[in-house]
């Protein structure tokens, strides 16, 4: 079994583009977990993807062409505990 | 199990999937409950007779029901079972790993025994009387959560449990009450092994064969089903009648559809149960499962009025039927509390410089479901969950400043979620 690469991306949303941005990053089938925030970032997405080719591929490509998102933070997780 | 890469996140909220789940679940549970006491209501046969036969045509099916949920099928480009839809683990029939597998055997075990007492009480009493019995376990699980969970329930999720609990019981209050035979086997082997069974489906479920990816809940149902199987047939052959065969050959063409349809329910049934469960704490999804106590009910009359008798008898007793008007009103709040008390939040972390590994550190703290460390501008992750704003503060914001190395933290609170 080949090591997947796991990551966070911390969006900072455009006001009232919460719902239309949320619609697109359903569509990334390397997102397993979306959550919509109050405080410093308004979506937390985090994404499963086979190497970081691929990470930069959907960062890239994928989220950064979504219209709404104003600025995003990319934070590899080198290690998870998990209940 | 299908591959990480095949399971995209929900359409729906996390909250709205396990809320569904675990009513669904309950909802399922009422239709089986009915179709097995409308089997041993309408045909001459034994309950635990009938619990030997119907368990093994459940087994049957469930093996056959499996087996086409593993066919694929193309969808949207990519290839998945026709399963995917009821687990999004599953991929096709297959033999469990080992962990999950040795908790599956221990589960089918105590299921083995709830299902005895089970089908022991089944043959003395209607739906809506032996739903609420299987609902005492939430205090078995209640205290199984405080014992195994991460998150110590809170007063507000006590106060709901036990409303539902209260509820449930008044739902299910018969003129002659329990005996003390019934009451035994209700507190005993009923509920601990049902607590136990619980306890050990969602070990199961929770194990992760890697990151993201857990054990599906369709081969949970046939694995488990084959052991708690052997285990009943083992207590069945001693309680058994000497014609048994005859009485089976007779009785398997009448009893056959309604065997089958029980047999699809409890599977669906518990394939959302369990699903809930890796979702939830025990006690939460089994008090969210026990609508089906409210549900008896009403199909409990409606089935009367179709097959006079085939349902249970049901009281005229107008006082009783207050005590169970009150307890349907225990059970809605207890539930609609519980749904309006969920607070997830997310913590970003920054640390000093020289700080060594502190994920084991911030993963020991209650409340703390998932660690992560980080690459980038913050350096640790937590996603914590808890009943109310002000005991993340106060229980785990709090210790997670008391970590020596931590220097800055961001806390997010998430307003919803998809998984």
């Amino acid at each position: 079994m080949t090591e997947r690469v796991m990551a966070y991306v911390l969006m900072d949303l455009e006001i009232g583009k919460t719902d239309e941005v949320l619609e697109q990053l359903r569509l990334i089938e390397e997102a397993t977990v979306i959550a919509v925030t109050t405080g410093a970032y308004d979506i937390i997405l985090r994404l499963e993807v086979p190497d970081l080719e691929a990470l930069y591929d959907i960062t890239v490509h994928k989220i950064h062409a979504i219209p709404g998102i104003k600025e995003t933070s990319t934070a590899v997780i080198e290690k998870m505990y998990s209940v | 199990m299908s591959s990480r890469s095949q399971r995209p996140v929900s359409r729906h909220s996390s909250s709205s999937i396990f809320y569904t789940l675990a009513i669904g679940a309950g909802v399922l549970r009422t239709a089986s409950v009915t179709l097995d006491v409308a089997a041993v209501n309408t045909v001459t046969i034994g309950p635990v007779t009938f619990g030997f036969m119907s368990q093994w045509v459940s087994f049957i099916v469930t093996v056959a029901v499996v087996a086409i949920l593993s066919i694929p099928v193309r969808r949207n480009g990519k290839k998945r079972s026709l399963g995917f839809s009821l687990d999004p683990d599953f991929a096709r029939l297959s033999v469990l790993p080992r962990k999950p597998m040795v908790y599956v055997v221990l589960s089918g075990l105590f299921a083995g025994i709830s299902t005895a007492s089970y089908y022991i009480l089944i043959g003395s009493s209607d739906a809506s009387s032996v739903l609420p019995f299987g609902q005492l376990v939430i205090i078995y699980l209640l205290i199984g959560d405080l014992f195994s969970e991460k998150d110590t329930p809170t007063m507000v999720e006590l106060q709901c449990v036990i409303s539902i609990l209260f509820g449930v019981l008044l739902v299910g209050v018969t003129p002659g009450g329990f005996d003390i035979g019934t009451l035994l086997l209700v507190l005993g082997p009923l509920n601990v092994s049902s607590a136990l069974f619980t306890y050990y489906q969602r070990q199961a479920k929770r194990y992760e064969i890697r990151p993201g990816l857990r054990v599906d809940t369709l081969n949970m149902r046939v694995w488990s089903l084959l052991f708690l199987n052997i285990v009943f047939s083992l207590y069945a052959v001693t309680v058994l009648p000497v014609d048994v065969w005859e009485i089976m050959a007779a009785t398997f063409e009448p009893l056959f559809w309604l065997m089958v349809a029980s047999s699809v329910t409890t599977f669906l049934s518990l394939i959302l149960y369990v699903r809930a469960l890796a979702r939830g704490s025990m006690a939460i999804v089994n008090s969210l499962s026990s609508i089906s106590v409210v549900l008896g009910i009403p199909v409990t009359l409606i089935g009367n009025m179709f097959i006079p008798g085939a349902f249970g008898a049901v009281t005229g007793d107008v006082f009783l039927w207050t005590l169970r008007v009150f307890g349907v009103i225990l059970v809605m709040i207890g539930v609609v509390a519980l749904e309006a008390s969920d607070v997830r939040s997310i913590v970003l972390i920054k640390v000093c410089p020289l700080t060594g590994d502190l994920l084991p550190d911030l993963f020991a703290i209650k409340g703390v479901e998932t660690a992560a460390a980080l690459a980038g501008e913050y350096d640790y992750l937590l996603t914590i969950k808890s009943r109310s704003l002000g005991k993340t503060r106060k229980l785990i914001l709090r210790k997670v400043q008391q970590v020596t190395g931590v220097k800055d933290i961001e806390t997010l609170v998430v307003l919803r979620d998809y998984r």
